[in-house]
């Protein structure tokens, strides 16, 4: 498969500190993937988020996106146009006065002219559902809402990456869902690879690929099905494992004859219900 | 109650003067600034309140919206206007009681300067009910835009004010949150004496203080992270359009400038 982001042994330390928040982490995000990246606190993993489009830049290594590497000061543009970033706090994200506004901000900062920016807007609203919303200021949006203009927003610089920095803790679940289905669609109809960095593991489970950070290293990488076998890794990475694996051990231990955790909700149901 | 807290003074309307293109309004009320101090009789204040009024019937705005902006000035102007009243001595002796002595030309003097007053907080006062402080900004940067020649960062300037009107429904809705936390602990922020009360306030700031001081960081993050890099070669969604009218308003004041010319004494 093809690579859209190349991380190659990417060392990194905050300026003044003596312990790299990054040591040697080589990652390959392949083109129209999920990859979700999990860890605990202080495990790297913001950090390496934040590397992807150049907003931080390796002591050693490289980071490259196609061809272009964030290290280079005349690539680093092309780099923030295709990746994009949606962060934690909705709020301090939304530059604009309204939510038209907000969404051009990043085409304006591109210079695209000004008719160009009037479709695209009016396109990328619509792909998040947000049309009606156009001429509301930031103060009458939920959560939720505003995430879902910082990914219109994003969406309107054509990016071929998505990258969601833990984009959906502080929202409520009705506004958490609003992400993840949004992302979600971008990512199965239009190929726009997501990244998502999360210490939520219920999150990393529709993920394709899920890479566990643990004390600025990458700890182990696969599918979800693989790593959340793992228990004694997540548990040693600081990760609380999703409710569903849970409940399968508990269950397992109380002498249920279950053949191995189940990963959701679903999938716990249809074993239950077949036991005898 | 933060939910619909309007910003400035703006009064939404449909009027030819919430039309008008933010900069020919700006021009215009910085304009009529000027021009108020040329009226020195009857006839030129007569004038200028005629013109002032045609102009607030055509802003749509209601008087009561105007009563509240000039209420805080009305005891500045009042005050003016007995200062010259009992102060200026010259015209004819009206009325003396004691060493109270009224005169003629301090009436007439103090007429005309608290009309000057009046007229100028109108003027400038029917500019922010009739603009959004938005467009304001956009206006601004634009008429300042030659200035960036001699680096004035006019750009970063607009900016500034942009992100903070944005944020200050953000800080009151926060400012909220806090204040509902701490009375919740038992904090009083609406009796006892003054001393006491901005003491209780203290705990309040220092929390909004240190959130804001996140805020920027982080919106500064967002902001690199979105291909911010200046104002050079940005392109704006914001089109500010000049139209016939604009042009109209302004050599209406022209014109009224060479009446006040022609007919001060």
């Amino acid at each position: 498969m093809k690579n859209i982001i190349t991380v190659k042994d990417v060392t990194f330390y905050y300026p003044g500190e003596e312990t790299p928040t990054l040591k040697g982490v080589t990652l390959d995000v392949h083109k129209g993937e999920w990859l979700s990246i999990v860890g605990h606190n202080g495990s790297g993993k913001s950090t390496l988020a934040k590397m992807l489009n150049g907003l931080l830049l390796p002591n050693e290594g490289t980071v490259y996106v196609s061809e272009y590497a964030t290290a280079r000061p005349e690539d680093i543009w092309e780099v923030r146009r295709q990746v994009g970033m949606v962060f934690q706090n909705p709020d301090n994200q939304f530059v604009g006065t309204s939510v038209q506004d907000d969404i051009a901000f990043g085409l304006e900062n591109f210079g695209v002219p000004r008719k160009e920016m009037i479709k695209r807007i009016s396109e990328s609203v619509e792909r998040v559902g947000m049309e009606a919303f156009l001429n509301q200021e930031p103060h009458q949006l939920s959560g939720g809402q505003k995430q879902r203009v910082a990914i219109a927003g994003i969406l309107a610089q054509k990016p071929s990456v998505i990258v969601l920095d833990e984009a959906t803790s502080m929202l409520d679940p009705i506004g958490r869902l609003e992400v993840i289905e949004t992302v979600r669609e971008l990512n199965r109809k239009e190929g726009i690879t997501v990244i998502s960095i999360t210490h939520d593991l219920e999150e990393a489970l529709s993920a394709d690929r899920v890479v566990v950070m643990k004390m600025g290293e990458k700890a182990a990488e696969g599918i979800p099905e693989v790593i959340f076998q793992q228990r004694e890794l997540l548990k040693s990475a600081g990760l609380d494992l999703p409710f569903s694996l849970k409940l399968s051990e508990a269950l397992r231990q109380e002498g249920v004859e279950l053949d191995k955790g189940y990963l959701t909700q679903e999938a716990l149901v249809n074993a239950l219900w077949k036991l005898a | 109650m933060l939910q619909n807290v309007i910003i400035g003074q703006y009064y939404p309307a449909s009027s030819p003067l919430h039309r008008m293109d933010s900069r020919s309004k700006l021009i215009a009320a910085f304009f009529y600034l000027f021009i108020v101090f040329l009226a020195n009789n009857w006839v030129t204040y007569g004038l200028l309140i005629a013109f002032t009024a045609v102009t607030i019937t055509l802003s749509k705005v209601p008087m009561r919206f105007l009563y509240k902006g000039l209420k805080p000035i009305l005891i500045l102007v009042v005050f003016t206007l007995f200062l010259h009243v009992f102060l200026t001595k010259e015209g004819d002796l009206l009325y003396k009681a004691g060493f109270l002595e009224i005169y003629e030309g301090g009436i007439i003097q103090g007429v005309f300067i608290a009309m000057r007053l009046l007229l100028l907080v109108l003027m400038t006062s029917l500019l922010t009910l009739t603009t959004t402080p938005i467009d304001i900004t956009d206006g601004l940067e634009h008429l300042l835009g030659p200035l960036k020649k001699w680096k004035l960062p006019v750009h970063e300037f607009a900016l500034m004010m942009s992100i903070s009107l944005r944020f200050i429904p953000t800080l009151l809705q926060e400012t909220e949150k806090i204040m509902k936390a701490q009375m919740a602990r038992g904090a009083d922020f609406t009796s006892g004496p003054i001393k006491e009360r901005a003491r209780a306030f203290v705990p309040l700031l220092v929390p909004l203080f240190v959130s804001s001081f996140k805020r920027a960081e982080e919106l500064a993050l967002a902001m690199e992270a979105r291909g911010y890099r200046g104002g050079e070669g940005r392109t704006r969604l914001r089109a500010l359009e000049w139209h016939k009218r604009d042009s109209f308003a302004l050599i209406l004041l022209l014109l009224l400038t060479v009446l006040l010319f022609v007919l001060r004494s």
